[in-house]
Parts: structure tokens; sequence; C-alpha cells
């Protein structure tokens, strides 16, 4: 589904991304592990449509969507619901759900989709005309999925989903994104809360100074000695 | 006295008008854009010479010729966003600050070229009778000029609340990026954000034909007053600037009734010093939030 393949991304003069190369299938959960700073985000944006991409190619569905703009990404149905969340502040949940179905292909279903959003997280339709900026971080996380759901992804990029959260709120997140994996919808997430998303993922790359450091299947990942020190302090 | 203090309060609501719907577009270009547009006065300009041609030229009146004006601003805006400054997207604001500065002074020097910088009116037939409403005057141009800035305004609401064009606009004043991943053309929006922003201040511009002499750089003066109107209404906040065009209307008009006209520009500078040293973020800005 989603083919990188040695992507470099500049951010001004520095070199972000020197060249990662990363598969996502249909579905899949994919898991993108790393330190802070270790790139991800960048690496994300940059699929998204949102980075200076210096060399590598994306291909996304058979097409090869490097450089295209990200009204065309969205509209091919790889959809990010960005790190920091991104929603309208001022416009109510409804509002913001509703913009989320602004594509063409969603655009028809907006009606339908809008209930599945309402069963994944029931708690947006009592808030539904509140304004997004006034919700708790949560909220706004539910807020955010939602939007990216209304979009109609067949691949779904998460970037650090769970960032700033509540144990009970990330169980919340997490359980959605396996209710919206088992959908059929793949799912490429970033996350640091490793030992969480390495238990929904199937399989996971380790990110490292803008490179890849490690790749394997979940398992091998909770088994690795190098994970369990590195990041899980075992 | 009251009567004339009336009288006062009436014209400065009837400018006041004016100076709102130009600094409701100028306020509109910096939520979407992030950038303070120094061509407002021109763009204005630009509007009134486009209602004085079409009026002249094609002998069809000021108000028949407002619906071309409206085309035809949105386009010059539209053009100049899309062509011009959205080819300096992202620079340091400085940078774009000197752009429109430099756009408003290619604009007005077309209008001298064109026009010459002759003072040139518009009299409207069966226009030039004022109208006496108990004991206060009003001549008509200046009642439909005021009719007119309330329908373009209300047209601006709709459109940015009703319509999924407006829905885009707002989405994208309120996070770019955010409504780049939703799929919202964004650099289309801000070109037509700006095209908007122009037919606000040409049609407040437009609206100035038939009411007053108008020469090519007649623009300038309302340049600055837009800006202070728009800061003082929350830059971005659209009905703070409107309601802020209204007050700044009624404060230069019976200030210039009390004290004379050159303390009135006094004034409205000074309580703008003054409003902003209690609220920095204007009368009806948002305290400390950052979006808008």
């Amino acid at each position: 589904m989603l083919k990188v393949r040695d992507l470099h991304v500049r951010i001004g003069n520095l070199k972000i991304i020197q060249g990662v190369s990363l598969d996502a299938a249909a579905g899949e959960i994919v898991s993108l592990m790393g330190a802070n700073g270790s790139g991800k985000t960048t690496l994300m944006r940059a699929v998204s449509g949102l980075g200076h991409i210096t060399a590598g190619q994306v291909e996304f569905l058979g097409e090869d969507i490097t450089g295209w703009p990200s009204e065309k990404i969205v509209e091919a149905g790889l959809i990010q619901v960005p790190e920091g969340r991104k929603l309208f502040p001022l416009m109510t949940v409804r509002e913001n759900l509703e913009i989320g179905a602004h594509n063409r292909r969603a655009r028809a279903r907006e009606k339908g989709n809008l209930e599945y959003v309402y069963t994944l997280f029931p708690e947006l339709k009592d808030i539904s005309s509140q304004p997004a900026g006034d919700l708790s971080g949560g909220q706004q996380q539910m807020v955010a999925i939602g939007r990216g759901m209304m979009a109609e992804p067949k691949l779904l990029i998460l970037d650090e989903p769970s960032i700033g959260l509540s144990p009970i709120m990330t169980q919340k997140v997490f359980e959605a994104v396996t209710e919206i994996h088992q959908k059929g919808t793949a799912v490429l997430i970033a996350e640091q809360n490793i030992a969480d998303v390495l238990e929904i993922a199937d399989r996971a790359y380790v990110m490292e100074q803008g490179m890849i450091r490690l790749k394997g299947s979940a398992r091998e990942m909770r088994e690795s000695e190098e994970i369990k020190t590195m990041y899980l302090g075992l | 006295m009251s009567i004339y203090v009336l009288q006062s309060f009436l014209d400065g609501v009837l400018m006041g008008g004016i100076y709102a719907l130009a600094a409701l577009g100028l306020s509109l270009i910096f939520g979407v854009l992030k950038i303070t547009n120094f061509a407002h006065g021109a763009m204005m300009a630009v509007g009134m010479y486009t209602v004085y041609a079409l009026a002249v030229g094609l002998g069809i009146g000021p108000y028949a010729a407002l619906p071309l004006a409206v085309v035809f601003m949105f386009a010059i805006g539209f053009g100049v966003q899309r062509f011009l400054i959205n080819s300096i997207d992202h620079a340091p604001a400085h940078n774009q600050l000197l752009l429109t500065l430099g756009i408003a002074y290619i604009l007005e020097n077309v209008l001298l070229m064109i026009f010459t910088p002759n003072y040139r009116t518009l009299t409207v037939e069966g226009f030039e009778k004022a109208i006496h409403i108990g004991p206060l005057t009003v001549a008509p141009a200046k009642l439909i000029m005021f009719g007119v800035v309330l329908v373009i305004t209300a047209g601006v609401y709709i459109l940015l609340y009703q319509t999924r064009v407006g829905r885009s606009i707002r989405a994208s004043a309120q996070d770019e990026e955010g409504a780049r991943l939703m799929g919202i053309h964004v650099r289309r929006i801000r070109a037509a954000a700006f095209g908007l922003g122009a037919v606000c201040t040409g049609i407040a511009g437009g609206l100035l034909t038939p009411v007053m002499s108008i020469y090519p750089t007649l623009g300038e003066s309302f340049q600055l007053k837009c800006f202070v109107i728009a800061v003082l209404g929350g830059m971005g906040n659209l009905w703070g600037a409107f309601v802020s065009g209204l007050l700044i209307g009624v404060i230069e008009s019976l200030s210039g009734y009390w004290l004379g006209g050159t303390w009135s520009e006094m004034l409205i500078y000074g309580a703008f010093i003054l409003i902003l040293l209690v609220r920095p973020t204007g009368i009806f800005g948002r305290g400390n939030r950052r979006e808008n």
C-alpha cells in the first residue's frame, strides 16, 4: 500500500531524513518508533505532502505520490492525524468532523461516517456543539482521530496519538486504533509508548537520527534485547 | 446642541460603515494569510475608480456598476495573491510588508496614469436632494452607501458561515496545516480570501465615489485607519473589526464636532494607543489565545 524508498527530507539546511525505506501493506498496523528528534514526524509529514523531499520516492497504492500537494494525497486516501492534532479551535466538534469529509471521496458518505465516528467515540456526540479549542487533550485527540476517519482513509497515519494523555485516555485511543484497523483500514502509527504500541502492531520500525535502525515483526521487537534495554527499560 | 450631536453621530455611523467594511476585509486577509495588507487603501482607490469608470464609461450609474466592481475587485485580489504575494509565502513578515507596500505604489501609479491626479466627482441624478428625518438631514447617497455596506457584510457572513468555501476559509485561518491535511486546497483558499478582502475594501471605496471627490492617492488616508480599526477589533476577528469601524466613525465625527477636524485624527490615534496599552489584543481581541 505505502512504499517509501530511500527518502531524504530537509528542513531548511538540515538533512533530517537520510535514506529511509518503509512499507505498510493493506490490513497492517505498522509502528514507527524512536526517541524524540529521531525524525518520525518529519518523515510522516513528508509522506503527507508537508515537507521538502530532496531524494527518494513515496508510492501509495501503486502511484508515485512524491511531491504531490497534500490535497491530492488526501484525495488518494492517505490521511494523517498529525502531532499536536491541529484542530480548528473556534469551530465546534461537529464542524471539525464535517471538515474531515471535505475530500470528494468522503463527501457522499459524510452522514454514515459521522455515525461511525460517534460509535467509535460516543463521548463526541455529547460535546458535538462545543468549540474544539475548549476541550481536554484526550477529547481533542478523539476529535482529531474522528476527523481523520471522516476522510475515509485507506491508510491512516497517526503521529503520537497518546502524547500528553492519561493512561486511561491512552488506552481508549489504542482501543479505537484497533477498531479502526478491524474495519479494514491500514494504520501507520508513530509512538513513544513502545510497550503499548507493540501490543497492537503487526510490524515495527525503529528510527534513529533520520535513519531506520531496526525493523521486524512486533513479536521480534518485543523480544529484541536491544529494544528491551534501550526503550523498555527492562 | 443635542441635534447637532445627533447629526454628527448619524454622520459618524454612516462613514463608520465604510471603515467597517474595509477593515473587515483587512482583518479577513490577516486572519487567513497572516500578513497585513498595506495595499488595502490602494485597492480601495481601485474600487473607487472602477465604479467611476464603469458609471461614466457605460453610463449605468454607480450603483448598477457595483456588481461588476465586485467581480473585478475579486479578480484583482485573487490575481495579486496568486501571482505576487503567494510567491513569497512564508517569507519573513517584513518582506511581505514591503511587497504589499510595493503593490500599493503600483496600483496608485496606474490610477494616476489612467485618470490623472485631478479630483473627480460623480453626481447621481435624482440623488442631489437631502432627505430630512425629523430634525436630521442626510444625503440619499450616504443612506444607500450604508445599506449596501450592510448587504455586503451580510453576504460575507453568509459566505463564511453557510458555504463550503467559507468553511474552508475559516479552517485555513484557524489551522493552515490542519486544513491541508484534510484535503483543503489552501493555496486557492488564500487567494480567495485575498480576493474577498479586495472586494470589501474596493466596494467600500466604490460606495464613496458618489459621496466625495476622489483622487488616486485618496486610499492612503484610509490605509492607516483600517489598520487601527482592525487591530482594535483584534486582528483576524471580523466582527470586532466591523464594530470598531463604526465606533471609529462615530468618535471621528463627534470629536470633529466638539474639537474640530485636526483634533479628531489625534483623538482616534490617541485612543488607539490608550486602548492598546490596556488591552494589547484589541477591544474584541481574544486575550492570549493564539488562534483566530
